[in-house]
């Protein structure tokens, strides 16, 4: 037996040791959707957020701050799935797309790619406040990168979105249509994506710099969505088992969650500033108890809900809206409006911010029911009398208006959204008796065990960066 | 004058007639031999003298006469014998004295006395240094065996099986995972009927020979060939059948009725509802019955049935000037405790070896197995049955209500959503496999002179296992329980697999002079492993019931091919002088395919040296029989098991989240997608190096009434190849590396004792298999404190650097700087934020002592097994108290002051100082389930026990009985009984349950599925 022959013995017959970029797009496209904004961190978010409330298990304990239910392990799977997936998947885009890669030229892969990795750094640092990126995804050659200031980690995100537009431009040597699950290869459209994406993360800065902040998001978001059909939306969802959304999966594997009582009594009643009667997207949003006509909704109490796994008990997110197939937003046209409508606010243009309120609210109302609620003749009397009430002139237009609104639009999909606005803004105002939601999530053990000096030891009570302007 | 003095020599174990023994008057020549059934007749002319009685293979005894003429005498086999010899590595037969290492050698009918089906599990307590570990009772489940604890962080720590001559596997083709179908290990494969004896080669200079793959020892199994049978063909014929039982049922409250906080439910999982008495009787069950307030429902016990197992085997030996030969034939069949579960196997075994000449002789062994196994998902698995048996709640009437509606038998009725109804999921679900397995090999030997001989062995072990998993449409484990029944799965997978063995020895063994011996062993071993595993996976069942793939409506297959190959070189030397200094050496390089190019040999030196100071040292021997010191050295190494470690890997793309099942898996929107794996592979491994130094006493008193055999040991296991966890933002989880070191100190006695040996034939002897030993990592790698090695995100299990391996790791209590539990503001137990140890999985020792009495026919065996000093896990009684089923949670309403302290100020650093807690609480919902089981460390419970192993009764018929028949040489008949009782402050279980399988990852239990007891019968019969 020869050294080769045992070289040709020990080939792995199973598994390639490269991969193009064509097979790479579909990973980091359906990893984006999937697994970064659409499991554990946006349940997680939700729960917190009280969009829904946690009535079985793990999520029932996280609503009701149970010992140990939001721990170093809570996360780790999602920070996995961040860093040695999607953002290694990313990586090896760009580098093979861009100059002297094995691809080079691939400008539109690469100019893709540029956009997922901001999207996914900023959901990462706006939940975890300092995160690896600057010595960060080397492997054997750097095993314990530092952690970056968030403030650092927003600079990267918008350069990155500025590059990625710049790539989208070039002429691309190749091209995705396929295997872009996303827009089939429509530079365009990815353009818009990025502009949208530097309006939601200049917004985020709202505290740190409220004029500023609003100039560069308006700035941005005048290229973003032009309208809902350019929505930031994950449709492919299929009825097989492996393909279905991630939010229908959750309701028949476990059935963690009911629909929260904060949300629920917004749609009923709206809030205190603007008291609405029942909103019309309360049949599009939440299911009656078992899914039985007959039967009333019924919403779960925060932190006080007892265990309904089953559905028994409280009202589930009707399947309106989370089916095997249903699409999932992970921006949309009406968070750009509200974005605007806070900006202009922010910066005191009253008409403008209302202008943007009203396309915001309209356009969510189309999304969850159709015409119905958003033609102004429409002769149904509860689509009259909640239109009377949200739609309440701009001089009455408060930002707890806005991101009420806002906070109905994003529900459930964009959860971490309406978190990342809580803790912004203050609103929704939550009611869990429990104790307030924690301000960041909790770094993953797998760093402490083995990246320990340089993992920031923060309390979960302390904000990030743009929430109290400091680190940790 | 001359009279006669007549009497019968019995064997002092079976009662049987000794024929041929010695009878001798001392100090003359006179004497004569017993006739075939043990009777003899001697002419004396003295008035008194001295009878003298011995045969080969007994102890000699001397025996007074005066004017009696009538002596009968029991003979009791010299068991220990010096010149007994033991079988070694590569079939050599060594005489027990010459040893310079640990061997320890297991008769057939050990293995077989109480019907264990499972050969790995019937040597649990019977050689020290072995650890069994049986994952349930279920029929067919996977066994861990270690030999002097483990060497690897994550390999392999099983030893090698080798079957006349030839290797084998003996491992469960997958590992276990938390809710998985437990996969059986292939050891299960071999008949116990057929086994004449089995040698366990214990550290590393017993196994260096084998080179690479037995660095964890090697158990070798002689089946039966007929050698010394005679030339008269015998026919043994073995029937077992025994009544197997659930050995524990969980201790539930039954006072609370399902709900939550006070009030009644019927759609949670808990029972933190009103007093079952309080329930209002209008309302309706699930079944649409009235609720009978005050009726408590035994919910567990209907779910269990009788167990049988059912055993036959016949084999037939012979020996002749020809040679040898043994054919055998076994069928075992076992139902299972838990309905649906069994095991069929049936298996056909023939061998033989055939003298062509004075000088040449060849062989040849095949076996045969076919083996069906039904088994049931375990653990988390939303389908695992136990889990809503054991805690279905108190006040629901889980057998009267129906289980699934009439009119859509896949719409399920249960008390609570998303797990299956325990009964539907009997009727829907199942679960299979099925072995198809041949291994033999052929053999030759050619002795070129009385000093020199040759041998080659050829031989293949090839299987194939097919699976099905069939979850029905509606299952909850595939999220199905929804408003329409949806989801299903069938996995159809199969496993082939190929070992092609080639050894060749050539063996040179002289005496040089009259007190030095010489034997040389030269070697050259080839092996060649594929393996092949294809997998299929339906998802979405469109026909409920429809058990074909084809009946799926998304299929994803996946193919996974493993080859490695092995060529080892070696040599042996023994010699021996005056037969008290005894040396042994012995080398072997080894070249290895699944090591990178330049680092793929491995040479394993060993040495060994025994000094027998009764040979030197002149001591009575009827006091000190025997006494030997030995001390020996060896190095082995492993390659890892895994192949194609040296090259980076992209792998099928996909999405999901530990809370779903399925995900997102490519093919999808018929795009294939590839992820580089989040795992760094290296191409610069080198193997795992173990040594180990061993120092052994074998000393025997009082004409072997008294024996021990101790062993200390020092194993140092370094380099170790494993995926060590990383910073996930390097880009990996984890990244192959060679280090870490594993320390293993340990202690290992074989006591024997026979308190008792009366003339009248009673005899009492008592063994006792002491295993002691601690597993120490005493590092991993640079920058990683420990590794994962199963379980749950927490708790798991782990190696840890600086403790014992391994370590059951999770949340904490909240302790101050005196390790007292730190209460809250309102008396309640915190968990510490940073997680943990929380508890020791390794027992600090294990012994089996079994006592064995016999009185002219009848002999009665036990077992019993001792354990102290390890924890587990108890996710079971965790999930009892979560839901508020457990026996403790029925005094919800006294209060109650958790032993700790609480904080009563600073001291004058500031620093908290504290008081005893004194704060009463209730241990109610909120102290279960929001306190209590976020608190890991609270369900850590020691796993000591003392258990009745086995028990036997055993029988035989008189030969005078017997021999009448003309055709019977022997018959007996055996009461027996497993597991019959257990001694066990670990709450609600068996301590022995788990759900890791086959694997490292032990002392995690949760919702596994039971032990058994057993109580059973047998018959022997040889014609």
């Amino acid at each position: 037996c020869t050294e080769d022959k045992l070289d040709e013995i020990d080939t792995n017959p199973n598994t390639p040791t490269d991969s193009p970029v064509q097979l790479l797009l579909p990973q980091v496209e359906v990893d984006a959707a999937f697994g970064i904004s659409g499991t554990d961190l946006a349940w997680i978010s939700s729960v917190f957020v009280e969009h829904t409330t946690g009535v079985h298990a793990q999520f029932e304990n996280l609503d009701k701050r149970a010992v140990g239910s939001f721990t170093n392990n809570t996360t780790s799977n999602n920070w996995n799935d961040i860093y040695a997936g999607e953002l290694v998947d990313l990586n090896l885009i760009i580098q093979k797309g861009s100059d002297g890669g094995s691809e080079a030229g691939a400008w539109r892969y690469v100019g893709i790619a540029k956009v997922l990795k901001a999207y996914t750094l900023g959901i990462t640092t706006d939940l975890f406040g300092r995160i690896p990126y600057s010595e960060a995804l080397q492997g054997d050659a750097l095993l314990k990168p530092v952690y970056d200031k968030q403030q650092d980690i927003y600079t990267v995100i918008d350069d990155l979105l500025t590059d990625a537009i710049v790539d989208l431009d070039k002429t691309s040597s190749k091209s995705p249509t396929n295997a872009d699950l996303f827009y089939g290869g429509d530079a365009a459209k990815w353009k818009k994506v990025a502009y949208s994406l530097k309006a939601r993360y200049y917004n985020h800065l709202s505290k740190r710099d409220p004029a500023g902040s609003a100039d560069k998001a308006l700035a941005a978001a005048a290229q973003g969505f032009a309208s809902p059909a350019d929505n930031f939306t994950f449709t492919k969802y299929t009825t097989a088992a492996i393909g279905q959304n991630p939010w229908y999966q959750e309701q028949n594997d476990r059935g963690h969650f009911a629909v929260s009582a904060t949300f629920y009594s917004i749609l009923q009643n709206g809030t205190p500033t603007v008291t609405a009667d029942d909103d019309p997207r309360i049949p599009f949003l939440v299911d009656p108890v078992g899914r039985n006509a007959s039967n009333p909704r019924v919403a779960a109490p925060n932190g006080t809900a007892i265990a309904d796994q089953g559905g028994t008990t409280y009202s589930r997110i009707s399947t309106n809206i989370v089916d095997a197939t249903s699409a999932q937003p992970l921006m949309t046209y009406a968070e750009l409006k509200f974005i605007e409508a806070e900006a202009q606010l922010r910066k005191g243009n009253a008409t403008a911010a209302y202008d943007a309120y009203v396309a915001g609210v309209n356009a969510d109302l189309n999304a969850k029911g159709g015409s119905t609620y958003t033609n102004s003749t429409s002769t149904n009397a509860n689509v009259i009398a909640f239109r009377a009430k949200v739609f309440m002139g701009a001089s009455n237009l408060t930002l707890r208006d806005i991101i009420t609104q806002k906070y109905v639009a994003a529900f459930p999909y964009m959860s971490i959204e309406s978190y990342n606005d809580y803790r912004r803004t203050g609103f929704p105002v939550l009611n869990n008796p429990k104790g307030p939601a924690p301000r960041r999530f909790p770094y993953p053990q797998s760093e402490i065990d083995t990246n320990g000096d340089n993992v920031p030891n923060v309390p979960l009570a302390s904000g990030v960066w743009w929430d109290d302007g400091t680190e940790d | 004058q001359s009279r006669s003095i007549s009497g019968r020599v019995t064997d002092r174990q079976t009662g049987d007639g000794l024929p041929g023994v010695t009878v001798l008057l001392k100090g003359t020549s006179n004497g004569v031999s017993t006739n075939a059934d043990g009777t003899y007749t001697l002419s004396v002319t003295q008035s008194a003298g001295t009878l003298v009685f011995s045969s080969i293979g007994y102890i000699q005894i001397e025996r007074a006469f005066g004017e009696e003429n009538q002596i009968n005498v029991a003979l009791a086999p010299d068991t220990k014998q010096l010149n007994e010899v033991v079988v070694t590595a590569f079939g050599i037969e060594r005489e027990t004295k010459a040893l310079t290492y640990t061997v320890q050698e297991v008769q057939g009918e050990q293995i077989t006395k109480v019907a264990q089906p499972n050969v790995t599990n019937a040597l649990q307590g019977k050689v020290a240094g072995v650890i069994v570990r049986q994952s349930s009772g279920m029929p067919g489940s996977s066994s861990l065996i270690t030999i002097r604890g483990s060497r690897f962080l994550t390999g392999n720590n099983q030893p090698l099986y080798v079957v006349d001559g030839l290797p084998i596997e003996s491992q469960a083709d997958f590992g276990g995972g938390v809710g998985d179908t437990d996969y059986s290990s292939r050891a299960l494969d071999i008949n116990p009927s057929d086994i004449e004896s089995i040698s366990v080669l214990k550290g590393g200079a017993a196994a260096a020979l084998y080179g690479n793959r037995a660095a964890n020892g090697v158990v070798v199994i002689t089946t039966k060939r007929g050698k010394g049978v005679g030339k008269k063909a015998q026919l043994s014929y073995t029937s077992d059948y025994t009544l197997d039982y659930a050995s524990r049922f969980p201790k539930l409250q039954n006072t609370w009725a399902q709900g939550s906080n006070g009030i009644f439910n019927q759609n949670t999982s808990t029972s933190w509802g009103p007093r079952i008495t309080e329930l209002d009787p209008a309302v309706l069950d699930k079944g649409g019955k009235a609720i009978v307030p005050g009726r408590v429902y035994d919910n567990v016990e209907p779910f269990f049935r009788t167990g049988h197992t059912i055993n036959n085997a016949v084999d037939l030996t012979g020996s002749g000037d020809f040679g040898n030969y043994g054919v055998g034939l076994g069928y075992t069949k076992q139902i299972g405790v838990i309905p649906t579960t069994g095991m069929d196997r049936y298996s056909a075994k023939v061998g033989g070896d055939f003298k062509v000449s004075d000088k040449f002789t060849i062989g040849a062994t095949a076996n045969y197995t076919n083996l069906q196994v039904s088994k049931l998902p375990n653990g988390s698995n939303l389908s695992n049955p136990l889990f809503t048996t054991y805690y279905a709640p108190r006040s629901y009437d889980l057998w009267g209500i129906p289980f699934e509606d009439p009119n859509n038998p896949n719409q399920q009725i249960n008390y609570r959503g998303s797990f299956d109804n325990p009964r539907w999921a009997l009727a829907h679900n199942s679960f299979s496999e099925q072995t198809n397995r041949m291994f033999g090999s052929a053999n030759a030997s050619y002795k070129f002179t009385n000093w020199l001989t040759l041998n080659y062995r050829v031989g293949e072990d090839f299987y194939t296992t097919e699976g099905k998993e069939f979850y029905d449409l509606g299952s909850g484990n595939t999220g199905g329980r929804t408003a329409v029944p949806s989801g299903g799965q069938v996995r159809d997978y199969t496993v082939t697999q190929n070992q092609l063995n080639s050894n060749a020895n050539l063996v040179f063994n002289k005496d040089l002079t009259d007190d030095i011996n010489l034997n040389v062993l030269l070697g050259n071993e080839f092996y060649d492993i594929r393996n092949r595993y294809q997998n299929m996976l339906g998802q979405g069942v469109t026909i409920g019931g429809l058990q074909n793939i084809d009946n799926t409506t998304t299929q994803t297959t996946t193919e996974y091919i493993t080859r490695k190959r092995t060529v080892g070189f070696y040599g042996n030397l023994a010699a021996s002088w005056k037969e008290m200094i005894y040396l042994n050496a012995s080398g072997r390089e080894d070249f290895i395919s699944n090591l990178p190019n330049g680092n793929r040999t491995i040479f394993y030196p060993s040495v060994g040296l025994g000094f027998v100071i009764t040979e030197a040292v002149s001591v009575p021997q009827n006091v000190v029989t025997f006494a030997k010191l030995r001390a020996s050295y060896a190095e082995t190494a492993q390659a890892p098991d895994a192949t194609y470690l040296t090259q980076p890997r992209f792998v099928r793309g996909g999405a999901g989240s530990g809370y779903l099942s399925d995900g997102i898996t490519f093919p999808f929107q018929g795009l294939t997608a590839l992820s580089l794996s989040d795992v760094l592979y290296t191409n610069q491994l080198k193997p795992v190096n173990v040594s180990t130094t061993e120092f052994g006493a074998d000393l025997r008193f009082f004409n072997n009434r008294l024996t021990f055999d101790y062993t200390f040991f020092i194993q140092n296991a370094n380099n170790q190849i494993f995926a060590a966890p990383s910073a996930p933002s390097i880009g990996y989880t984890s990244r192959y590396v060679n280090a870490g070191k594993l320390r293993t100190l340990g202690n290992e006695l074989v006591l024997g004792i026979t308190p008792v040996r009366t003339d009248n034939g009673f005899n009492w002897n008592l063994t006792a298999n002491f295993t002691a030993y601690r597993n120490k990592v005493l590092e991993l790698a640079e920058g990683v404190d420990n590794i994962f090695l199963g379980g749950f995100t927490e708790p798991n299990i782990r190696a840890q650097a600086g403790n014992a391996y391994p370590v059951i790791f999770g949340t904490r209590y909240l302790r101050n700087s005196n390790g007292q539990i730190v209460v809250d503001a309102d008396g309640y137990p915190q968990a510490d934020e940073q997680l943990g140890v929380i508890g020791q999985v390794q027992p600090k020792f294990e012994v089996g002592v079994t006592n064995n009495f016999t009185f002219k026919g009848i002999t009665l065996t036990a077992q019993v097994d001792v354990r102290r000093g390890g924890q587990a896990y108890a996710g079971n009684t965790r999930l009892a108290r979560l839901y508020g089923m457990d026996k403790a949670t029925e005094d919800r309403t006294s209060d109650y002051i958790f032993p700790g302290v609480k904080e009563s100020g600073t001291d004058a650093q500031g620093n908290p100082t504290y008081v005893s807690n004194d704060i009463a609480i209730k241990r109610d919902q909120t102290y279960w389930q929001l306190v209590n089981d976020g608190i890991d460390e609270a369900s850590v419970f020691k796993t000591d026990f003392v258990r009745l192993r086995e028990l036997s009764l055993a029988y035989s018929l008189p030969t005078s009985v017997v021999s009448k028949t003309k055709v019977l040489s022997n018959v007996s008949l055996t009461l027996t009984g497993r597991n019959l009782f257990l001694i066990t402050k670990y709450p609600n279980f068996d301590p022995e349950t788990n759900i890791g399988g086959a694997s490292n990852f032990q002392g995690l239990e949760y919702v596994a599925l039971p032990q058994v007891k057993s109580y059973g019968i047998g018959l022997r019969a040889t014609f």
